[in-house]
């Protein structure tokens, strides 16, 4: 895997997350918003509906107050005036007319409207009766609106949207609110429900910025965008651990090429002595038991193969000294459960696809050791567990911490196959694998370096059978003092 | 190619040995010479391709892992060259995927190094005899095609009715000729082509009265 390629995708992905987010954001606060203006929209109508029938019923009165003065037909209207005014506030006063030429057959005709729009007043007034008498109302708008019961408060001036009554282009107006820009605009025209006020009630109501559900979108964008923010977060984690697995990988597999470049380059720098030396060897023993036996030949041969052994022994001084491994570093204190966790959580993505079950030391000890060094050991031994389990039936790995007198003991069971007698003997030693295209070489520089840092690394067979142990002893440390990471 | 005009060249086989590293040149030289035979070692596979004497009997002993030219690349030179000489190859560490590549460039043998002296002298010993083999059967090819080609057209026809197993009498009748011409005929064939019997006579020349007999229906 390239580095680069590692680096631009968390880019990649936060954009695109960047893009959810808003878009997701968006989505519900249209959601929010389209619900606020259905919600006010709903109880403008029904408000509108109540205003409606309202006046409606008081148009319906006044038919009603003079369909009774037809009946009645009083002579005097003075005290009836004063009276319906104590009951009905909008009638301001009661005419009769006396002595108009009757035009009978309109007796049961509606009454005529005549409006005074400037005034915000108008005269209900019936055809006259066959004696020639006619009565009539007169009504205030203003007092007509019944504002104990109106909904769009209780006086012209707490007005929550303009109301005006309407017919044809002339229009009185009840109520009106100061000019704002609207979001939104909601409005109702209805006629009212008696014939002889031919009126139409026209309602708006202007949706303003101040009437959007604030609180909501605020609480809806913060949750949204803890929750984004979280999932990056989670993402972030994950490929944060995924490259360091892969690094981790990459530099086995770099560590494993420069191994093999070195071993051919080693096999061809020591074969050419070896062959020489054989090949001289065998001349010589040749030219030796022929009869008679060419010594001078043999011996000219001989000097050869000194010369070429001496060249293969200065092949491998060479090799010691450019891979002079860096061993141990410097020890101090170090906390081994620590270092087994935080391993095997590298490890975890591979545990979990093999289906192996990890338990962990529980508490810490600490040992003068190499943190490097311990890493390492700890990371071949889980690796060669984990492939030793491949075949194994509910796999499980065992980590122990343990203290022992002055010493740490860290101990890792497998419930695998085990080694077999003849591995197990030789396991520590270079070049010895019971893998199929390993190397042979993980366990025997474990073993070296255990021994640099003053440790031990040996191999137990498990006294119930199944599985292996291998066990490394470290000298113990004073604990580490608080506060140090 | 004639190495039958160099007939010296075929008494003492000559090892050719081609390596880089001179102690290993040195020391499996004098290790062929144990058992008598001759060895011309050449450090530079190039020069090698340019200067060794291609007709001589003998075998040549390769090293794959040469800087410049590598020992598999000299092998494809030799066998586009036709060089019949048997190649043995000599590798630090053999992988199958390059003795496979060996052998199909054709190689006759593939060791690995270090190699056992009698490993070694077996391949070479028995190289060299089918070498000599090898050239024995073509110089004698070339005898037998030499003698068929001076051969009366009427010989010839009367030698590919022996071969098919035809009597005297039989070949007369076929012919058209009396069985006396047809002995004398066969009589003049045996001494032409130098064969002691019948069996001798089909043995060596029935290949080549088929190979006449499949060029004249071609060519008809």
């Amino acid at each position: 895997m390239h580095l680069s390629a590692l680096n631009s995708v968390p880019r990649r992905v936060s954009a695109a997350l960047a893009v959810l987010w808003l878009a997701g954001g968006a989505l519900a606060s249209a959601w929010l918003i389209r619900g606020a203006i259905d919600q006010a929209r709903e109880a403008f109508e029904t408000d509108a509906r109540i205003a409606h029938r309202l006046m409606s019923q008081r148009a319906v009165q006044h038919e009603a107050i003079l369909a009774m003065l037809q009946i009645v037909r009083p002579d005097s209207v003075q005290d009836l005036a004063r009276q319906l005014a104590a009951v009905y506030p909008q009638v301001l006063d009661v005419r009769r007319d006396t002595g108009i030429a009757g035009r009978p057959g309109e007796a049961s005709s509606v009454p005529r409207l005549r409006v005074d729009w400037s005034a915000g007043r108008f005269w209900l007034e019936m055809p006259p009766l066959e004696t020639g008498t006619a009565y009539a109302l007169e009504i205030s708008l203003p007092l007509m609106v019944p504002w104990s019961e109106w909904p769009f408060g209780a006086s012209p001036e707490a007005a929550t949207a303009d109301v005006a009554l309407v017919i044809g282009s002339e229009r009185w107006i009840a109520q009106a609110r100061p000019a704002q820009s609207p979001l939104w605009r909601f409005e109702f025209r209805k006629h009212l429900a008696a014939p002889s006020q031919p009126f139409d009630l026209v309602a708006a109501r202007a949706f303003l910025w101040s009437d959007l559900p604030w609180l909501s979108l605020l609480l809806a964008w913060g949750m949204w965008s803890a929750l984004t923010v979280m999932a990056w977060l989670l993402w972030r984690q994950r490929e944060a651990q995924r490259q360091a697995e892969a690094l981790l990988r990459l530099g086995q597999v770099s560590r494993l090429n420069a191994l093999g470049e070195l071993a051919a380059g080693l096999a061809h720098e020591l074969n050419q002595p070896l062959t020489a030396v054989l090949a001289g060897t065998q001349a010589s023993r040749r030219l030796l038991e022929d009869s008679p036996p060419d010594v001078e030949a043999a011996c000219e041969a001989m000097q050869q193969v000194v010369a070429q052994a001496r060249r293969a022994a200065d092949v491998v001084a060479r090799l010691r000294r450019t891979i002079d491994r860096p061993g141990v570093r410097e020890r101090a204190a170090v906390e081994l459960g620590s270092v087994v966790r935080e391993v095997m959580q590298l490890m975890a993505p591979e545990c979990r696809r093999r289906g192996v079950a990890v338990v962990l030391p529980d508490g810490d000890a600490c040992a003068l050791a190499d943190t490097v060094a311990v890493e390492q050991i700890v990371h071949n031994l889980a690796s060669n567990a984990l492939h030793a389990l491949d075949e194994t039936p509910a796999p499980q790995l065992v980590w122990t911490l343990q203290e022992v007198g002055r010493r740490v003991r860290l101990t890792v069971r497998d419930n695998g196959p085990g080694l077999s007698p003849e591995v197990a003997e030789r396991v520590f030693e270079p070049f010895v694998t019971s893998r199929p295209g390993g190397l042979g070489l993980g366990l025997s520089l474990c073993e070296t370096l255990a021994q640099e840092m003053n440790g031990r690394l040996w191999h137990e067979r498990p006294a119930d059978g199944a599985g292996a142990i291998f066990v490394l002893e470290l000298p113990a440390a004073s604990p580490l003092p608080e506060g140090r990471p | 190619m004639n190495a039958a005009q160099s007939p010296a060249a075929s008494l003492s086989p000559l090892i050719h040995l081609v390596d880089d590293d001179a102690a290993v040149r040195d020391a499996l030289a004098l290790l062929i010479g144990t058992v008598g035979l001759r060895v011309q070692t050449w450090g530079d596979p190039e020069r090698f391709l340019a200067g060794f004497d291609r007709h001589g009997i003998g075998a040549i002993v390769l090293d794959v892992r040469m800087p410049g030219v590598s020992g598999l690349s000299v092998l494809d030179s030799l066998q586009a060259a036709g060089v019949d000489q048997p190649i043995i190859m000599l590798t630090g560490h053999g992988t199958v995927d390059l003795c496979r590549r060996a052998f199909k460039a054709g190689a006759a043998e593939f060791l690995e190094k270090p190699v056992n002296d009698e490993l070694l002298l077996d391949a070479l010993q028995q190289a060299v005899r089918r070498h000599v083999r090898s050239r024995e059967r073509q110089a004698a090819d070339r005898d037998a095609q030499q003698r068929y080609a001076a051969l009366s057209e009427r010989e010839k026809e009367v030698l590919g009715l022996i071969v098919e197993g035809l009597t005297n009498k039989e070949i007369a009748r076929a012919l058209v000729l009396s069985p006396r011409t047809v002995e004398t005929h066969r009589a003049n064939l045996f001494d032409k082509l130098s064969v002691p019997s019948l069996a001798h006579l089909i043995r060596r020349y029935a290949a080549l009265v088929d190979q006449a007999d499949v060029s004249r229906d071609a060519r008809h």
